[in-house]
């Protein structure tokens, strides 16, 4: 089995058109990008919009990417940009689209709505940390991400970064517990 | 949960809808690949502009030698000029008696007498 193309291998073939590098390292980095412009933007399709944008702003400026082993990080940060840029001109949306998730559960009613529920207070809990420490929070525990990567992107220290998450899950449950009790 | 094990426990997202199913995911992948095809396309185009040059590089360099070659020549062979415009320059002296006057034999002599009296010889014999 041959070895997976690093990150470096990658943008070095995208940088001369090589469409199925760049679909690599699309696959590669979306889940993390998406997390960050959700973070950010606490919206499904406006998460979406953010990170696609981010990718095709990485594959226009690729020569500006000085360390492309880090391309994940540096990418994490363009997204971050973006989706600060893009909160700020946000229109107020009147209707929300049907997400997958919600078509998914259209079979099993009261399971949806089960999950509407519950997503309505995760992002409400989540409205109560910083803007770092969703990021830092949805990275780490939905991404799987490591500190050291998480840094990079958010741009703190790997310390602070397990600041953050710890300060995160602390306010996250105690907010969603209250939720509960209330 | 203690306080200290609740913040090393992570926490589910999954509800927030950000997992992306699969199916879901790959659109999106290929949407954003189908957006960058124009991005991609330019840089394709400009490696193969760079990839043309170092194919004919010989080529290229053979033109550019003779094109030296033939300059080079081409400035050699103007040379010549400047013993011409030396004869003009005594044919233009020679004209120059002429147009005031005085018979050809005469200014020679004249000039005979000139260069003798500058090198001390006498002509009277």
């Amino acid at each position: 089995m041959a070895p997976e193309a690093t990150d470096a291998q990658l943008v070095a073939r995208c940088r001369a058109g090589d469409a199925a590098a760049f679909e690599a390292l699309v696959r590669r980095h979306y889940r993390a990008t998406y997390a960050v412009a959700f973070a950010v933007m606490r919206n499904q399709m406006d998460a979406e919009d953010v990170c696609q944008d981010a990718m095709i702003r990485a594959l226009e400026r690729m020569e500006e990417c000085r360390d492309p082993e880090r391309f994940g990080a540096w990418l994490g940060q363009i997204a971050r940009r973006r989706a600060f840029n893009a909160r700020d001109a946000r229109r107020v949306r009147e209707t929300d689209d049907l997400t997958p998730e919600t078509t998914a559960g259209a079979d099993d009613p009261a399971r949806a709505t089960e999950n509407e529920e519950l997503k309505a207070r995760l992002l409400a809990a989540l409205d109560s940390l910083s803007a770092v420490q969703r990021a830092v929070v949805l990275l780490h525990d939905h991404d799987g991400r490591t500190h050291r990567e998480i840094g990079e992107i958010v741009g703190c220290s790997e310390g602070m970064s397990q600041q953050h998450l710890f300060a995160a899950r602390k306010l996250l449950r105690r907010n969603l517990g209250d939720m509960r009790d209330g | 949960m203690d306080d200290q094990t609740s913040e090393q426990t992570p926490l589910d997202f999954s509800a927030l809808g950000a997992s992306l199913p699969a199916a879901r995911f790959d659109a999106l992948v290929a949407a954003v690949a189908r957006r960058g095809e124009d991005e991609l396309q330019r840089r394709r185009g400009a490696v193969a502009v760079v990839r043309v040059v170092i194919a004919w590089r010989r080529p290229l360099l053979a033109v550019s030698g003779l094109a030296a070659a033939a300059a080079i020549m081409l400035f050699v062979r103007a040379a010549p000029v400047t013993s011409a415009i030396a004869t003009t320059e005594s044919a233009t002296a020679g004209s120059v008696a002429e147009a005031l006057g005085v018979p050809a034999a005469y200014a020679e002599s004249v000039e005979g007498r000139t260069a003798g009296a500058a090198t001390g010889g006498s002509e009277k014999q």
